[in-house]
């Protein structure tokens, strides 16, 4: 019998594929059901971020960041007000310190939230989906009553946070923190032994903490292959380091070690908006910032950690009241050009469970 | 009494207040109740051991920064880099690991005309140093992939967006804007809106792999 000769093939998975989560084009090469390799595509929800920056003022760009990470745009703020400030002579109030950990760890929540319901979709598990949303939904009613808007906020500002916390927003966090563990054991009743989903997940898409390093890896991909590394204990900024919490470590570095070390970090970023809900300081929301605010000649690069890892923004001033600069270190793009390592000799619908591992937002990785 | 001619529309006077929230009204004098000076002078540059090491073991490519900057910050010849980068990854007391991020600064008035700027963070000690290059429109800079994977497409966004070339690069293309894209959008004298910067298909030939993406059009 004359040996069989196999060719390779490229297909497209993208620009419109559910699993994609938005508009990312994935090029294949593969050969039967074995992948060779992916070209990651991306630029397609490319907006100009940065450059609209340069001709906005300072106060103007925050709301640009919502639309990075537009699952937690709280974090966004945040890791930009961070920078920015750097540059100015500001003391920020204690509460509003308190309330701006309590916005990005509620942010991390609805980001975990959504990451885990649309990843559990995409390997077959519908009902998941319908729960994390129910929880999300909370999250984003509270957050409504605390500055008005559900995804695209502009709360965090220079100074502090642009509304104090009032009675009915901490009433319906506390009330939703009061059921929110007993719903993670919920998932995990769903997933975590669950034979499809161990399956589909385990010693799929590895990634070495080598090379997780080399990468530049960071967030929940970083922790899955066995790094703790966690900018919040490891270069503490606003109040964490008074908070009591663990960072999460996965060992083999595969899908189902970041689901795990996800759900561990919803755990305790409930665990942590507790303890800030307590501590909530009185006093005010915000310092007394000039109307026309103009930086400091200088440099400033602050870094985050974001729901889906170092969120960081490099700004250079040039003392007028537009950046001069803003670049925008975003997580998921860097984490996404793991993925033709991670997705190497993978079977062709395992490319959907590392892409889903990895938890990207489009608006994020284009920016 | 007015003129008949005269506008309802005052003109502006360099002096009066403008509607509230418009950038531009800084001709307002400085109230006493801002806590935050506008003007407020630049700061000195960091100090730190690891910049003197540095600027002792390469006396003639590194160089100290005068601006201010949140990590510490030198200043690097461009022929120096890939030996400075070395250094940075091998170094035990060093140990610069994890490269997080490179961005691109353009300075059309200076020479050189581009500042690399990279981020470079030592997960094992903690620490953490930015690095600044000066690249002129002409200069090639030497690709740090092989080093940090990281740079990759870090590298190839700023080949794209503001059109600064690498040498060493597996795969230096553009990345966010389409591959036929004309111009270079961070670019300071990049004109927004001037004309049709996107060629659309032309160019696409099937034959000799699309756009130059690998894969499309070829087996």
């Amino acid at each position: 019998m004359p040996e069989l000769k196999t060719d390779s093939l490229f297909i497209n998975m993208g620009p419109q594929h559910p699993s994609t989560h938005g508009v990312l084009r994935l090029g294949l090469t593969i050969e039967g059901e074995r992948v060779v390799n992916v070209f990651p595509d991306v630029g397609f929800l490319h907006r100009g971020i940065e450059k609209l920056a340069e001709s906005r003022t300072y106060i103007q760009t925050i709301p640009l960041t919502d639309r990075l990470d537009y699952m937690s745009g709280m974090s966004n703020n945040l890791a930009y007000v961070l920078a920015v400030e750097k540059l100015l002579d500001v003391e920020v109030p204690r509460r509003a310190e308190f309330i701006r950990v309590i916005v990005a760890e509620m942010s991390r929540l609805a980001s975990h939230l959504i990451w885990l319901g649309s990843f559990a979709n995409d390997l077959g598990a519908t009902t998941p989906l319908i729960y994390c949303f129910r929880e999300r939904e909370d999250i984003l009613d509270a957050l409504e009553i605390l500055c008005g808007a559900r995804m695209t906020f502009n709360y965090v500002r220079f100074g502090g946070v642009a509304r104090d916390a009032t009675p009915p927003f901490v009433e319906k966090l506390r009330k939703f923190l009061s059921i929110f563990d007993r719903r993670v054991d919920e998932y995990e009743e769903l997933l975590t032994k669950n034979a499809i989903f161990t399956n589909r997940t385990r010693g799929v898409g590895l990634l070495t903490r080598e090379e997780a390093i080399s990468y530049a890896a960071s967030g929940p991909v970083l922790r899955g292959s066995g790094v703790k590394w966690d900018l919040r204990k490891d270069a503490p900024y606003s109040v964490y380091p008074e908070m009591d919490f663990v960072i999460p470590t996965g060992e083999a570095g595969d899908a189902y070690d970041r689901y795990l070390v996800r759900l561990v970090e919803m755990r305790q970023a409930a665990r942590i908006i507790r303890q800030a809900l307590d501590g909530l300081p009185e006093g005010d929301f915000t310092a007394k910032m000039p109307r026309v605010l103009k930086p400091r000649k200088g440099e400033a690069y602050s870094r985050i950690e974001a729901p889906k890892g170092e969120l960081g923004f490099y700004v250079v001033s040039d003392g007028t009241a537009n950046p001069y600069r803003v670049k925008i270190r975003a997580p998921s793009f860097i984490n996404l050009a793991t993925i033709p390592t991670m997705c190497k000799g993978a079977l062709v619908a395992d490319i959907v469970a590392v892409l889903g591992s990895i938890d990207i937002v489009l608006g994020e990785v284009d920016r | 009494m007015t003129e008949p001619d005269s506008t309802p529309r005052k003109p502006d006077t360099p002096g009066e207040p403008r509607t509230p929230g418009t950038p531009d009204a800084a001709g307002k004098p400085a109230e006493a109740r801002t806590p935050a000076r506008p003007e407020a002078p630049p700061r000195p540059a960091i100090q730190s051991p690891i910049i003197d090491a540095l600027v002792q073991r390469f006396p003639a490519a590194v160089s100290r920064v005068e601006e201010e900057t949140s990590w510490p910050c030198v200043r690097v010849a461009l022929t120096s880099l890939p030996e400075v980068a070395g250094f940075l990854r091998k170094e035990p007391s060093l140990d610069f690991d994890y490269l997080t991020c490179v961005s691109g600064v353009d300075y059309p008035e200076r020479a050189p005309r581009f500042d690399l700027v990279y981020h470079f963070v030592s997960l094992k000690h903690k620490h953490t140093l930015q690095v600044k290059v000066g690249v002129a429109e002409t200069d090639v800079v030497p690709s740090l992939t092989s080093t940090w994977k990281g740079a990759d497409w870090n590298e190839r966004e700023v080949f794209d967006l503001l059109g600064v070339n690498f040498s060493g690069h597996p795969d230096l293309r553009r990345i966010l804007m389409p591959e036929q894209w004309k111009g270079h959008p961070l670019r300071k004298d990049y004109v927004l809106a001037d004309e049709d910067k996107f060629p659309g298909d032309e160019g696409f030939d099937p034959e000799k792999g699309g756009w130059g993406v690998p894969g499309v059009g070829s087996k």
